[in-house]
């Protein structure tokens, strides 16, 4: 699928955008900051936009893991918009529920390249093969990857495997 | 589903549908894009900024030689040359950047050489924007069309520069242009980095370069 225009590609991102830095900085303040950062970058390169939708999302998000990458609080002052769509966020955020709490805290206790391939998969909306190009991992790896997480996850949250492994696991024990 | 995939994804989930957040992410989205259109029409006025990395890489090593001289950087790691013409086809010279990334820190270093594993040189495009610039500088920019093809200049607002007496030449000024785009680039794969003493571009405009 394609967009009309570039910048109905990086609008429509901007959501998105915004949801893939909440999950991964303390602040708030600096999710809008890097919201903006992101922005900025994208639109100082906005000839290069693929025309394909999901292509087009790919090339934002790899922008933001940049913009996230070298970002350093800097202090200055922020712009006013800036400011808004923080305290927009602050005052948007309901309690988060404790079990939600445990499979954030679980997500953040795995290796780092475990727990950025979780996000994106999980959280971010990217296929394991898309995941793998943002990460610059062979697909193959990035899938042996992915199971190594969940097994870690499940083990941390006290998962078993899932309904249908438990019942074969069962019938299989019951047969005997 | 499996359970732990639930889960998962209920812990990803963010306000997004909260009116006032919408509403702010909206008007800074579209700040950014008007920004971002007004620039078009007068594009010196960022570009400067934005050019900061590049005139610093440009202003050291460059060489305004109209034929090979001797190079600060005999053993780089990057070497990017290209044949410049004009629109028409019309040979302009033959340019040489060189890349050291032995004196950037070392963390850098391998980036920059992994970024340039990567990547196709050959794509890259002379940003026009800083073609724009420099052809103003040298007080030709009615060149631009005849450089960078469907550029107009009346798309620039050029009137808070002033006219340098330092002229260059047409396939130079492309080739810091091409510059320009590869420094953005690498910003913004690599992130920030000073390229004074580790960058080195020489062109020259004999024809029988071009036909080497």
């Amino acid at each position: 699928m394609t967009h009309d225009h570039p910048e109905a590609a990086i609008a429509d991102a901007a959501s998105a955008l915004l949801g893939f830095f909440l999950r991964r900085v303390e602040l708030v303040d600096d999710a809008a900051e890097l919201v903006n950062e992101t922005l900025i970058e994208a639109w100082k390169v906005v000839h290069r936009i693929p025309s394909d939708s999901q292509a087009a999302r790919m090339w934002l998000f790899g922008v933001a893991r940049n913009v996230l990458r070298h970002h350093r609080r800097s202090g200055r002052r922020r712009d006013a918009l800036v400011e808004r769509l923080g305290q927009a966020v602050q005052l948007a955020r309901v309690a988060d529920e404790d079990v939600v709490l445990e499979v954030r805290a679980a997500v953040r206790s795995l290796p780092g390249n475990l727990a950025e391939l979780i996000r994106l998969v999980h959280w971010d909306g990217f296929t394991l093969e898309e995941a793998a190009v943002h990460l610059g991992i062979p697909a193959s790896t990035a899938r042996g990857r992915h199971a190594r997480a969940k097994a870690l996850l499940r083990a941390i949250l006290g998962e078993v495997e899932n309904d249908s492994t438990v019942s074969s696991s069962i019938e299989r024990k019951a047969g005997r | 589903m499996d359970p732990l995939d639930a889960r998962l994804s209920a812990a990803g989930r963010y306000v997004r549908d909260d009116a006032d957040l919408v509403s702010a992410l909206e008007a800074l989205a579209e700040a950014r894009a008007e920004g971002a259109r007004r620039r078009r029409r007068r594009r010196f006025a960022a570009p400067v900024l934005t050019l900061g990395a590049v005139l610093a890489l440009t202003g050291a090593g460059g060489v305004a030689a109209t034929q090979w001289g001797s190079w600060s950087i005999a053993d780089p790691d990057i070497v990017i040359t290209r044949q410049w013409t004009d629109v028409a086809g019309t040979y302009l010279g033959t340019c040489e950047s060189r890349i050291r990334a032995s004196d950037l820190p070392e963390e850098k270093r391998a980036r920059v050489r992994e970024y340039f594993t990567t990547v196709d040189l050959d794509a890259f495009q002379p940003d026009p924007e800083f073609v724009a610039l420099h052809l103003k500088i040298a007080g030709r920019l009615e060149d631009l069309g005849r450089l960078v093809p469907g550029a107009d200049p009346d798309d620039f607002r050029t009137d808070e520069l002033e006219r340098s007496e330092n002229q260059t030449s047409d396939a130079r000024v492309m080739q810091d242009a091409l510059a320009q785009t590869i420094a953005h680039e690498l910003f913004l794969h690599v992130g920030r980095i000073e390229l004074w003493s580790t960058f080195e571009t020489q062109c020259s405009e004999d024809p029988a370069e071009g036909r080497s």
